[in-house]
């Protein structure tokens, strides 16, 4: 009790006397989640503007006799001639480890009813992004867990990464298991008590989904024990399209206070499209000129702002890193929309994921010859680098010899050896969802397919091997894997215990 | 006035002179930017709303066809209103009664925007004590209102 009057006490203290000078005016009209206001004449662009009842808004057109603002929050209570007032500040959002574990809304407040945030650092929505002056180049893997993604298409630290596909192709399935995956490292690197390791912390930014997905992914994140290490900003379809344009903001300057403070962040965009889409109500309710597709013309603005802000910074900058894996929704497969080629053009390459491929049961769909990823092997350790290096090209000879494999009966050696062998790789990189794998075990898996052990072994039967095989690493093989975990590398001495460990489980096999 | 009477006519005649198509298209920021001509000739020496000259703009408006001086008179009372407001500041008090506190802050206004500014008194209880004054579109505000409501802002 003492406690609660000491708290008032001080806070009355601490208030300040003097006379307050506000900028106000007054709403003209409202509709649909934009109140144009009369007066506010000292106005900033991007400032954050108060309405009655607690509401926040954002004022985003400034024109000679009105201000156009963008509410946040409950819209019904306000109601034409209310006051609004100017709060000298930008857009800002709680930033910091107390965030860790939370669900929070686009303005970062609260609603997974674990009580106040505890973070007394804010960071402003819009931030520019970092110059290229303390950036650096991207060399350090961040391992997603899914084969075919750290084989072919591999990630590192501060890249972008955009995923692609049309509805129900697997795109947040994708992300959702990179999240697992960074928790699971961050466990096994932080028990280890290695000084050099570090952990990636991630954010997931849900735009305009159902709720009942973000309550579906919440859910995943806690089974694995991968919530402590993630803050998901939420912005469901009911919210409104300010909300939904702000929240990859608020969630990108949460991730970068993991970056400007020299730790590694990763950051999940599900999805921008959904994002243009509320950014297009937004402009048209504002009377912006509309241009392709009603979209405005600052739309590929909107999205290379964002993501240009995911960088790696050099050592003197903290060395800290923010990784973005933007998702995009495709209509009927195509890449050629407005959305997508302006997201393809931002970002550092593309997981792209192919329905029919999906519905074929290889599933995580990636098509190989259309997904890349810029950056290449400089994000792999060199153990795996060593090992998956011809990959992507052996499956994409698959592809083109399968096609013309069907008119022909009479087939080599040297062309049925390269479709026996592309079609292992395809059914060892079939994965269940959240079942993400570890690069130590990815490379002996990977090792093992370089050196025919998967040869004897049925197509049809080769994700039951491959599914034994990863238990078998993790528990009696698992020499071989802690010096690659250690070393990154695969040395003789580890290639030799490889292939004693392999050996046997090859006999437990047959 | 005879300078006034000209830009006025002149305006209107530039009004007039809009084809129909092109009236609809830019008719807001057209009649805004006539109205704003129109409020500049409203004015006095002083930089005041001269009520005369507005009775002529007036008159002459309702020449016009409704549709066309409608969208400029709306833009007109918005422009005027903000005019008015800027040297016609409104100083609500727990009680209205006009004292020396009131005139001192009508004679400091004045010094520190640099023309003379017309109080107008009004009586606002919820206010506790202090005042608040509304100049334009600036609020200087001390009261035991916002104090309090300053501490329920830092308290939740």
């Amino acid at each position: 009790m003492s406690s609660i009057t000491d708290l008032i006490r001080k806070e009355i203290e601490n208030l300040s006397t003097d006379a307050t000078r506000t900028n106000v005016g007054t709403i003209a009209t409202l509709a649909d989640g934009v109140a144009r206001v009369e007066g506010l004449s000292k106005v900033m662009y991007n400032e954050m503007v108060e309405f009655p009842n607690n509401v926040l808004g954002i004022a985003l057109n400034l024109e000679e006799d009105s201000v156009g603002c963008v509410l946040l929050g409950e819209t019904s209570l306000l109601k034409e001639g209310d006051e609004v007032r100017t709060t000298g500040k930008l857009l800002s959002v709680p930033v910091g480890k107390g965030l860790l574990g939370r669900v929070v809304d686009a303005v970062g407040r609260p609603i997974d009813e674990k009580g106040p945030i505890d973070s007394d650092i804010t960071y402003p929505v819009e931030r520019i992004a970092p110059g290229i002056i303390p950036r650096k180049s991207v060399t350090q893997p961040l391992q997603t867990g899914i084969m075919a993604v750290d084989s072919m298409i591999p990630i590192g630290r501060g890249q972008r990464e955009l995923i692609i596909g049309d509805r129900s192709t697997g795109k947040t399935t994708i992300a959702i298991d990179t999240i697992i995956n960074q928790a699971k490292i961050n466990k096994k690197g932080l028990e280890s008590g290695d000084p050099d390791f570090r952990a990636v912390y991630c954010i997931y930014v849900a735009i305009g989904q159902k709720n009942s997905n973000v309550a579906r992914t919440i859910k995943v994140f806690e089974k694995t024990g991968a919530m402590e290490y993630v803050t998901i900003v939420s912005s469901p379809a009911a919210d409104n399209p300010a909300n939904q344009y702000i929240a990859p903001y608020s969630g990108c300057a949460m991730g970068e206070w993991f970056m400007e403070n020299g730790m590694d962040a990763l950051i999940v965009y599900d999805d921008l499209s959904k994002h243009a889409v509320a950014y297009r109500q937004i402009s048209l309710i504002l009377k912006r000129p509309s241009g392709r597709e009603a979209y405005p013309g600052d739309v590929f603005y909107l999205h290379s702002r964002l993501l240009e802000r995911s960088a790696r910074l050099n050592e003197d900058n903290g060395n800290g890193s923010l990784t973005a894996l933007p998702i995009i929704e495709t209509q009927m497969g195509d890449v050629s929309g407005y959305i997508p080629t302006n997201v393809i053009s931002i970002t550092d390459g593309q997981i792209f994921l192919e329905t029919d491929l999906f519905n074929k049961g290889i599933r995580p769909a990636v098509s190989v010859g259309l997904s890349v990823s810029r950056v290449g092997s400089a994000a792999q350790i060199k153990a795996y680098k060593k090992v998956a290096g011809k990959v992507k090209l052996e499956l994409a000879q698959f592809r083109e010899l399968a096609a013309f494999s069907q008119f022909e009966s009479d087939l080599d050696a040297a062309t049925k050896a390269r479709l026996d062998r592309g079609a292992r790789i395809v059914e060892l990189f079939k994965q269940t969802a959240f079942n993400p794998v570890l690069v130590e075990i990815q490379t002996a898996i990977m090792w093992a397919v370089q050196n025919d052990f998967f040869d004897s072994i049925e197509v049809s039967k080769i994700s039951s091997a491959v599914d034994s095989l990863k238990e078998y690493l993790s528990t009696q093989g698992s020499e071989a894997c802690d010096e690659i975990y250690k070393s990154g590398k695969l040395e003789k001495s580890t290639e030799e215990k490889l292939r004693t460990s392999l050996e046997d489980w090859k006999r437990t096999q047959s | 006035m005879t300078r006034s009477y000209a830009s006025l006519s002149l305006l209107l005649k530039r009004l007039s002179f809009l084809p129909n198509k092109f009236f609809l298209m830019l008719k807001e920021a057209k009649s805004f930017k006539i109205a704003k001509g129109l409020a500049t000739i409203a004015l006095n020496a002083e930089g005041r709303v001269d009520q005369e000259k507005i009775g002529l703009i007036l008159s002459e408006l309702r020449k016009e066809p409704t549709g066309r001086s409608l969208p400029i008179l709306r833009s007109f009372l918005k422009i005027i209103r903000q005019k008015i407001n800027s040297y016609e500041g409104c100083l609500e008090k727990y009680n209205s009664k006009a004292d020396s506190s009131s005139n001192l802050i009508a004679e400091k206004l004045s010094q520190t925007l640099g023309n003379k500014i017309d109080l107008v008194i009004k009586e606002n209880k919820s206010l506790i004590a202090g005042f608040r004054l509304r100049i334009g579109d600036d609020v200087y505000e001390d009261s035991i209102a916002s104090r309090i409501s300053r501490l329920k802002k830092s308290l939740t």
